[in-house]
């Protein structure tokens, strides 16, 4: 069924064994928006790495640089935001470098996109089918019938019931949760082996985001995909995700394999995040709230860009900024942008 | 946390239904009607706060706003207080509604002063104008505002800075009770977590009580004493937040709570229940149990089938002990411990 890539392998110097490169690698990524006279830097050195068939979770608040992060990843940066240094590499090969345009053939055809909003990702001319037989006659060449006979097929597989009469639908004919699926079935149509999704269920009710897991789980065994999910949401991230980097005003605060970041976190603002996001707690007073909120894009400040919220700041983390070192037992790359990383104690832990 | 004895209710909703007309594009005549609300009844009393949750199309925001006389009331009554039928301006002032938009639901032309003092100005006998600015500021420090935030536009604020203006507005006319419908959807998961606080505060500062109308069931569970959930423009199951959301008996309750993404999911192992197929059209309700299309539990018994009981006859609100009440015909065996939704998943 999966369609190979070409495999980035290369020879481990020591043991000589053939070692896996990452599918997708952030380096050094700085991103600059420049709006009227003023011009800031909205992503400062954001580094990441997504193995082949992982799913990784970008986490973040508004204001925290993660839609810009994969804006930058696709080339889809607006009008006067430039990727000001970083490169991007895709399976070993350079994808994005900044000054560079991105090689088109990356989008759809290596990277499958979800947005939140299907209603305006879709044309609301067009017929469902259509829309996705488009993307193997743009792509592929394929002839119409074809096309129109695997358009079905990518409709059924993403549990479109009775995809032959759905493709004959428009947009709006159908549910929130459907066209949900339609977008992840034209994503997933040329079998990329990444999928970005950018709060994918952020417009969906309960219900249907727990099917729109189920079937992300579902495709990425079948396929070995490898996901990119941007979100907000802490909870829906430990249903998918096996690593998290968390994005703070444009900042990589903590990064490292999920589990062992919820369970031993050290960082105190994903500690403060966790603290409010547990969904089955019953007591208000426990929520503990970060204080603020989260900065303007526009105020970007010399130290720590949390330290004006943080419990733990001392002077020292509003003069200089933590870089993202190993912390813990550093195992599986756990690494915190914290001066005190490493003091951190979770209270009633 | 259980109902407080002898309680005064603040507002009381009996029976009611809200059905919108659909008219044929050609002759404008009405030819059927989307029952968006039916046989909704519940009390809140002074200073409780009750939580009503379900998905979208459920009817839970249009429930909020024909309380508030934004959505015609078709049958069935809305009374304020001690039985003043609502209509006319004192249910302005008894009943406030804040919104999920804080961008849309402030006038950006005006300051933050102008919008909390405009329900002074309506109601002249509220404050004298001499106080407005004393008042202002104190009800923006109620709300965990500085009061220099008075002489700023919408604009300038954040969108949890915004929601808080926009609760000091409501709660300027000094109602007993205010309609919160989705106000923490918005809002940054770090600002989420202080609204919650700042609303539980208010409550008791206050004495407010809120009907807090909301998706977000870990919001509900955390502010609520009560819980009502909605499926199709029915209640389908009441009772206490701890009853509700912990002991959930209706099928559909099940279904949604299993539904909730869990923060560490190796913690507890959990058996989701999948519903299958999409919420049916309020314009075309099921017959019998709205929910029987979709139910887990009915298609286990073999009762939604044409001729079962679920597809033919309305389940009416069972007793479960205390204040708990769930409309389904098999409410005493929906919550035994072998009818779980699994079916091979």
């Amino acid at each position: 069924m999966t369609e190979s890539t070409i495999p980035s392998d290369r020879r481990d110097s020591t043991t000589g064994e053939k070692v896996r490169g990452p599918l997708l690698s952030i380096q050094g990524l700085s991103i600059r928006v420049s709006s009227g006279k003023s011009t800031y830097r909205a992503v400062e050195d954001v580094s990441f790495d997504i193995a082949h068939g992982q799913s990784m979770a970008l986490v973040g608040e508004s204001g925290s640089g993660k839609s810009l992060t994969v804006q930058a990843i696709l080339g889809l940066l607006p009008r006067g935001v430039q990727l000001e240094s970083g490169r991007i590499e895709f399976d070993g090969s350079e994808m994005v470098r900044a000054g560079a345009k991105i090689a088109p053939r990356y989008r759809g055809v290596k990277i499958g996109t979800v947005f939140q909003d299907p209603l305006s990702s879709l044309n609301p001319t067009m017929r469902i089918g259509e829309q996705v037989a488009e993307v193997f006659r743009v792509h592929r060449s394929t002839r119409r019938r074809q096309a129109a006979a695997a358009a079905q097929e990518s409709l059924a597989e993403v549990g479109i019931p009775e995809p032959r009469a759905a493709a004959e639908r428009y947009p709006h004919e159908l549910s929130g949760g459907q066209r949900q699926r339609v977008m992840i079935a034209m994503a997933l149509a040329l079998r990329p082996p990444l999928l970005i999704a950018d709060e994918p269920t952020t417009a969906l009710d309960l219900t249907i985001q727990a099917q729109f897991v189920d079937l992300l789980m579902r495709l990425r065994k079948e396929h070995n995909l490898a996901v990119l999910l941007v979100t907000h949401d802490l909870a829906l991230v430990a249903e998918l995700a096996s690593k998290i980097v968390v994005l703070y005003a444009g900042h990589v605060m903590e990064t490292g394999p999920l589990r062992q970041v919820y369970e031993d976190s050290h960082n105190p603002y994903t500690l403060a995040l966790l603290r409010s996001a547990a969904p089955d707690a019953t007591d208000i007073e426990a929520l503990a709230p970060i204080p603020g909120s989260p900065p303007a894009l526009t105020e970007r400040v010399a130290g720590c860009a949390f330290a004006p919220r943080c419990y733990l700041a001392t002077d020292l983390c509003s003069r200089s900024r933590p870089l993202l070192e190993p912390a813990g037992t550093g195992s599986g790359g756990q690494a915190s942008a914290c001066h005190y990383r490493n003091e951190i104690e979770e209270p009633g832990q | 946390m259980s109902e407080p004895s002898g309680a005064r209710p603040v507002l009381t909703v009996s029976d009611l239904a809200v059905f919108y007309p659909v008219r044929s594009p050609l002759l404008q005549r009405v030819t059927s009607y989307v029952q968006a609300v039916v046989g909704v009844s519940f009390t809140i009393n002074v200073g409780e706060t009750v939580g009503l949750v379900g998905e979208s199309g459920c009817g839970k925001s249009t429930v909020g706003r024909a309380i508030c006389g934004l959505a015609p009331v078709s049958r069935g009554a809305v009374t304020y207080g001690a039985g003043t039928r609502g209509h006319g301006s004192d249910r302005v002032q008894q009943v406030q509604m804040v919104f999920q938009d804080p961008y849309s639901s402030l006038n950006p032309g005006l300051r933050v002063r102008d919008i909390i003092a405009e329900g002074w100005s309506i109601n002249p006998g509220l404050r004298p104008r001499a106080q407005w600015d004393d008042g202002v500021a104190e009800l923006l420090r109620s709300v965990g505002l500085r009061s220099e935030v008075m002489t700023r536009r919408p604009a300038q604020l954040s969108g949890g800075e915004r929601q808080r203006v926009a609760i000091a507005r409501s709660i300027a006319v000094r109602p007993e009770l205010l309609i919160c419908d989705e106000v923490t959807s918005a809002l940054d998961v770090s600002v989420k977590a202080q609204l919650l606080q700042m609303l539980a505060r208010l409550r008791e500062e206050a004495g407010l009580a809120y009907l807090f109308i909301s998706h977000d069931t870990s919001a509900v569970r955390r502010l609520a004493q009560r819980v009502l959930v909605m499926y199709l423009g029915n209640i389908v199951e009441s009772g206490t937040a701890a009853e509700v959301m912990d002991h959930p008996n209706h099928p559909y309750t099940r279904a949604l709570l299993s539904a909730i993404p869990r923060l560490r999911p190796w913690e507890t192992p959990r058996e989701r229940i999948e519903l299958r197929g999409e919420v049916p059209s309020p314009r075309d309700p099921p017959a019998g149990c709205r929910f029987h299309t979709r139910c887990w539990l009915a298609r286990q018994l073999g009762t939604a089938g044409p001729g079962g009981i679920c597809a033919t006859v309305e389940p009416p609100g069972k007793e479960l002990g205390g204040s708990h009440r769930s409309a389904c015909h098999f409410a005493d065996q929906a919550a035994a411990p072998h009818m779980t939704g699994g079916e091979g998943k």
